[in-house]
This record gives C-alpha cells, sequence and structure tokens, in this order.
C-alpha cells in the first residue's frame, strides 16, 4: 500500500499531466509504474530489476522536430522536511540515473509506453510542490550550491521546478483556456517558428513570445507573457527582446502580465519609461502596447 | 589579454559559441544550476541549449561577464629547447618580428622584443574572427607575452602566462615555428613517452612533495584520469576522460596525507589494471616553511593534449578561520599567485627529468645485463 508521501506524489503528478496536457504533453503509460531496466543485473532468479517512473511525456520539439521524452518526478514535501540542498541533489541524481538507464531500455520501455519509433530520452524534470514553508531566497541558496556532475551522451537537461514554475503552468493553463488557440515563438532569432507546444526550457522562461486568437472568428493577436515584474533590468530586456524577436513591426502587441492589479499601472510606467529610452532606435511608439493582467494560480486547487 | 572588442545584449549560438571557447563550462553550468536547470553534457550542447532560455538582462549579463572573463586565476605554460650555446635569444627573437605564419588559423606575428632583467620578452598578437559579427568581419586582436631565459649553458625555457587556451596554443605555434628556422625542436614534456605506472609515480611524486621544500600539498581536491595504453604515443590512446567521485579524491587524499603511495589505493590499482593513467591534479597547497603561514592556494596541474603542453595554474586562495574549522576565502594576490605557479611549474620539470632519467638508466642496466 502507498505511503501517504507516495500518495502525495502520485496526486501531484497528476496535477501536472492534467496541466501538461493542455500544451501538446502526451502522457504514456499509467502514472507512477515501474519501469524494467535492462541496464541493471536481473535477479537471481532472472526477474529483471525495476525502477518506479512517476510518469513519462512525450512531446514533438519544435526545435529540433524530433520527439522528445520527459520523466517527471513529483514530490510533494513541506520545505521544513527537505531540509537542504542534499536531498533536493539525491533527488536529481535519482532521476537523472533513472532516465539514463531508461535510455538504455528504450525496447521494454516502447513495448511497455509506447513510445514513438524515434523518441530521444533527453530531459529530467524533478516536480518539488513545497505545500507549506515556502522559502524562495532559501531554496535558491539551496540550489546554488547543487552540482550534478555527469556528462551523458546524448546531452540530458535536469529540471528542479518548484512552487515558480508550476505556479506559472498552472496560470499558463487558465490562460490557455480563456482564449480560443494559443501558440509559442520559438526560435525568433532565426526563422520564427510557432507551436502549441510548451517545451520545458519555455516553462522555465520568465518571458513567453506568444500569439493567440480569443475566439475562432477573430484575427491572431500578438502578445507577450511576462512573469517577472521584480527585477528592473528584466523589463529592459523584455523591450528589447521584443525587437530581437520581430514583434515590434506588428500594430498592437498585448502584454500579459503576472503581477497584483495594483502593480499593474506600476509596471506599465515603468515599462513606458525604458521603452522610451531605446523607442527612437524602432521608430515606433509606444501606443500599440496594452497591458493585461493574468491572474497568478496557486499551484494546488 | 583581449585589446579590442565589442558588445552585443542578444546571446545568439554564434555568440555562445564564440566566448565558450575560451569560457568556463562550470561557470556556465553553475549559473544555470541557480536557475533550477542542469544542463548535463558536453561544452558542445551549450550553444543550442542556452538560446532556448528568456531569463532577462540580468542573466545573460552575467553569462556574457563570466564568459568574458578570460582570467580564472594565473596560468603558467612553456616550453625548454636544447639550443647552441652561443646563441643570442634577443637578436634570435628580433629576427622573427613582423614574420608571420600565413597557414594559421589566429595569423599571429611576433611585434615587439626586448630585454627585461635577465629575460627578453617578445610581443606577440593574432586576431580571432568574432562570428557573433561575422557579417561585418569584425577581428578581436589579443596580445600575449613570452618571455625567454636560459635556464643553463645550452638549455632556454619560454614561458608565457596565458589567459586562454587560445593564448597557450599560439604561444607554442610562434614559438615552435620560429625555432623550426634554426633547426631547433623543443624537449618533450610528453607524459605519454612515459610507461603508464611512472605517469602515475610522477602525479604520486608530485603531490607528496619534496622533503625540506617551502611549499606542501595539503589536500588533494580533484584528480583527472585518462585512458590510456601502456605505450607511449597519443595515437593509441582512447581519449576517454572521467572525474573521480568526490569520495574516491578523498579517500586518495588520505591516502597521501599518511604516506602512502598513491599506487596502493584500490581505485588507482583498478584503473592501472584498466590502462588508465593520471593526467591532472588539483590541490591545495601551502607555504608552512616560510613564517608558519597556514593560508593555502588552489594549483592545478595539467597535461594538456590539445595543444600538447603543461599547465600550471592557481585561481583561489583561502585562509583557515579562527575555529580553525572552516576556511576563508581572499582575492589572489598576483605575486604570491606567480610564486606559487613557478614552483610547482619547476618542480613537475624536475621530477618529470627525474622519472626519464631512471627509465632511461633502467634500460641501461637491462641492456649491461644481456651483454655477456
Amino acid at each position: 500500500m502507498p505511503g501517504e508521501q507516495s500518495r502525495e506524489g502520485w496526486a501531484n503528478t497528476s496535477l501536472f499531466a492534467s496541466l501538461v496536457e493542455n500544451f501538446d504533453w502526451v502522457l504514456r503509460g499509467p502514472i507512477d509504474q515501474n519501469m524494467d531496466c535492462e541496464k541493471c543485473q536481473p535477479y537471481a532468479n532472472g526477474k529483471p530489476r525495476t525502477h518506479g517512473v512517476d510518469a513519462i511525456f512525450t512531446f514533438t520539439c519544435p526545435y529540433t522536430r524530433r520527439t522528445r521524452a520527459v520523466i517527471v518526478d513529483g514530490k510533494r514535501y513541506t520545505f521544513k522536511s527537505v531540509g537542504g540542498p542534499a536531498t533536493i541533489k539525491s533527488w536529481l541524481n535519482d532521476s537523472t540515473k533513472t532516465a539514463l538507464h531508461a535510455r538504455d531500455s528504450i525496447n521494454s520501455l516502447s513495448a511497455q509506453r509506447n513510445l514513438p519509433n524515434d523518441t530521444l530520452i533527453d530531459t529530467v524534470m524533478v516536480v518539488w510542490d513545497c505545500h507549506e514553508g515556502w522559502d524562495q531566497a532559501k531554496s535558491k541558496e539551496w540550489i546554488k550550491g547543487i552540482r550534478l556532475g555527469h556528462t551523458p551522451v546524448p546531452a540530458l537537461s535536469v529540471f528542479l521546478s518548484t512552487k515558480e514554475h508550476l505556479g506559472r503552468l498552472q496560470t499558463l493553463s487558465q490562460f490557455r483556456h480563456t482564449v480560443h488557440s494559443l501558440e509559442f515563438l520559438y526560435s525568433p532569432e532565426k526563422m520564427p517558428i510557432w507551436s502549441k507546444t510548451l517545451t520545458p526550457e519555455l516553462l522555465h522562461s520568465s518571458i513567453l513570445l506568444i500569439r493567440y486568437q480569443k475566439s475562432d472568428s477573430q484575427n491572431k493577436i500578438m502578445g507577450v507573457l511576462y512573469f517577472d515584474t521584480e527585477t528592473p533590468s528584466r523589463i529592459r530586456f523584455l523591450v528589447k527582446y521584443l525587437g530581437y524577436a520581430g514583434l515590434l513591426t506588428h500594430d498592437n502587441i498585448t502584454i500579459h502580465v503576472q503581477c497584483p492589479q495594483n502593480e499593474l499601472e506600476h509596471f506599465e510606467n515603468y515599462f513606458s519609461t525604458e521603452f522610451a529610452s531605446i523607442e527612437n532606435l524602432h521608430g515606433i511608439g509606444i501606443s500599440k502596447f496594452k497591458f493585461e493582467k493574468i491572474v497568478r494560480a496557486p499551484f494546488e486547487s | 589579454m583581449l585589446i579590442e572588442s565589442h558588445n552585443n545584449p542578444f546571446p545568439r549560438r554564434s555568440d555562445v559559441e564564440t566566448l565558450l571557447e575560451d569560457g568556463s563550462y562550470k561557470e556556465i553550468v553553475s549559473i544555470f544550476a541557480e536557475q533550477g536547470v542542469f544542463l548535463l553534457g558536453r561544452k558542445q550542447i551549450m550553444p543550442d541549449l542556452m538560446t532556448r532560455f528568456a531569463f532577462g538582462e540580468d542573466f545573460y549579463e552575467r553569462v556574457f561577464s563570466t564568459l568574458s572573463k578570460a582570467t580564472y586565476g594565473i596560468s603558467i605554460t612553456g616550453l625548454r629547447v636544447s639550443m647552441p650555446s652561443g646563441i643570442n635569444l634577443l637578436t634570435f627573437l628580433q629576427e622573427q618580428i613582423e614574420s608571420q605564419q600565413p597557414e594559421h588559423k589566429y595569423e599571429p606575428k611576433i611585434t615587439q622584443v626586448f630585454e627585461q632583467s635577465k629575460n627578453v620578452l617578445a610581443k606577440i598578437q593574432y586576431t580571432k574572427l568574432n562570428p557573433r559579427f561575422s557579417e561585418y568581419r569584425r577581428r578581436d586582436i589579443y596580445q600575449i607575452e613570452v618571455s625567454a631565459s636560459k635556464i643553463n649553458e645550452d638549455e632556454v625555457e619560454f614561458r608565457t602566462y596565458p589567459k586562454t587556451s587560445t593564448d597557450s596554443l599560439v604561444a607554442r605555434d610562434v614559438i615552435i615555428a620560429s625555432l623550426d628556422k634554426i633547426n631547433c625542436v623543443p624537449n618533450s614534456m610528453d607524459l605519454e613517452e612515459l610507461p603508464v605506472q611512472s605517469r602515475v609515480d610522477l602525479f604520486d611524486q608530485i603531490l607528496r612533495g619534496t622533503p625540506g621544500a617551502i611549499w606542501r600539498v595539503d589536500e588533494v581536491c580533484g584528480l583527472t584520469v585518462r585512458a590510456g595504453t601502456p605505450s607511449s604515443g597519443a595515437d593509441n590512446d582512447s581519449d576517454v576522460e572521467q572525474s573521480l567521485d568526490e569520495s574516491d579524491v578523498r579517500m586518495l587524499q588520505s591516502a597521501i596525507l599518511e604516506g602512502k603511495n598513491l599506487r596502493d589505493h584500490k581505485i588507482v590499482q583498478e584503473l592501472l589494471n584498466d590502462e588508465f593513467y593520471f593526467s591532472a591534479a588539483t590541490f591545495w597547497a601551502s607555504k608552512p616553511g616560510v613564517g608558519g603561514s597556514l593560508d593555502q592556494y588552489k594549483v592545478r596541474i595539467e597535461f594538456k593534449k590539445k595543444p600538447q603542453v603543461l599547465v600550471v595554474n592557481v585561481s583561489d586562495s583561502r585562509s583557515p578561520n579562527a575555529d580553525n574549522e572552516s576556511w576563508e576565502f581572499q582575492d589572489l594576490s598576483p605575486n604570491i599567485g606567480r610564486e606559487t605557479i613557478e614552483y610547482f611549474w619547476n618542480e613537475v620539470h624536475l621530477k618529470y627529468t627525474g622519472c626519464r632519467e631512471r627509465i632511461a638508466e633502467g634500460a641501461r642496466r637491462v641492456r649491461r645485463r644481456e651483454t655477456p
């Protein structure tokens, strides 16, 4: 019978799955199922050793056009019970090991989870829902000291998705339900690629360039989802980034800002000041921008 | 030293590629880790991965300032060469001024040669195309200094204090090309010319230090092992490198402090059985002989493969807190930094020469026994 933590981890992973499915992620197989490992030595009786896998998702990567598999490990612990970076490091190392063993067990995994032929297991997400005592500053300190130190080939991206990222995912999901269609912009420096898929990299970025339709009869609206109003230099970056991505040539751009209502006006003023300083470079006016608040949703619901 | 540069606030793949050539992979990995992103892979993957994130200006400023910061402590590299005893180093190097190497990727040339103290200094300039501005064919111009001095009657040492691996490469190529004109070949300082056991012996001796010496190795904090074959020759090497786990290094460190031989350690034995050898070591060293100072300096000795040179680097310094259980990190003083690397540079040469002499002596003894 699963313990309390295991059950909560399952619920956390289920919630995560329900959110990312809005962004073209496909859950492969059931949640919390063991994987037969082809890398580990089998038991003496010939039975294969197994690793617990909370969830495996696949999506088509807008950059590489390949099927990427993400191994998700759901954690639900209070801040106090985690205690320090050693626990987080062990989570990340365990999940990394599982992913590397999954690569070597791709045949049995594909059969078990119905993975597409060209699937590349290149991403691990440790999803930590801290439901009590979250301390952002301290968590940053902890994460700063963690070094994993493997160099697998092909490369592996390991994400620690904390409350901040999960709140962002929930907010994005809510936004997705308020519009008819939503696409994210990738590779702005090259040929722009619009995709409905939200990659883990984009989830961990604070600025997301988007286009969407409010209803099926409307034209596409250019916009930005902006998740960080605390750091002034990020507003400067946003303005430059818009120009860099070629979005400034569009007539109307809506900036969706995740912040409390009383701070939206402050953000708007700050944005205008920053914009004015580089306005001459682009030869356009501030009037094309519209600001809208997006409600920050807590991860738990 | 970069003497001309250009700035661009937005990272493109080519920007990152250029900067990563000389930047520290570890630094970049740690900046990403602070965002909860752990990128596990080789340096080559970083440009692609880095441009997928929009973290904001402060993030990219940090990345770029870290990558642009070419100095990670102080390094020394160079080569020794047997030259005719009558040669005048000043005249020899002056003759090389403005003689370009047209085939060389970085178009290096010696621009100035002058005497300083007992050394002869040569300034070398080279250019690097900055792909970030390739549409305008912008080039960054770098300058390095190489000093030449006689270390005995017929041996000359050329040494430089490189800021980047390109500095090392260019200095080595320019000096070798100049020596080639007078048919001189640098004395070998190639780890792979030693039998595998002697390569381990060499590091063993370096880490044990010399009794009575003013510098002492206090704590080994990193060892790099390289897979190779027992016979010499780089072509046979499988070029697989791996770092030992922290716990293993700690065990090795205590083995050294207890005066035991590195080769006695089970991991070393296992690695030797698998034809591995050490190619680099990082350790904290102190100078207890002078004034009883407890300050420690982080030194790295590395036999690099590309370019094939020995590099000794000092990157950090620390002194014990009053409780004697923790350390306070300090800015590295350039004077003591130079002194540290010069000491270990000479030490490695001494031990390496000793190793080669013992091997030669062994071979002579075998020949004598075989001769009826």
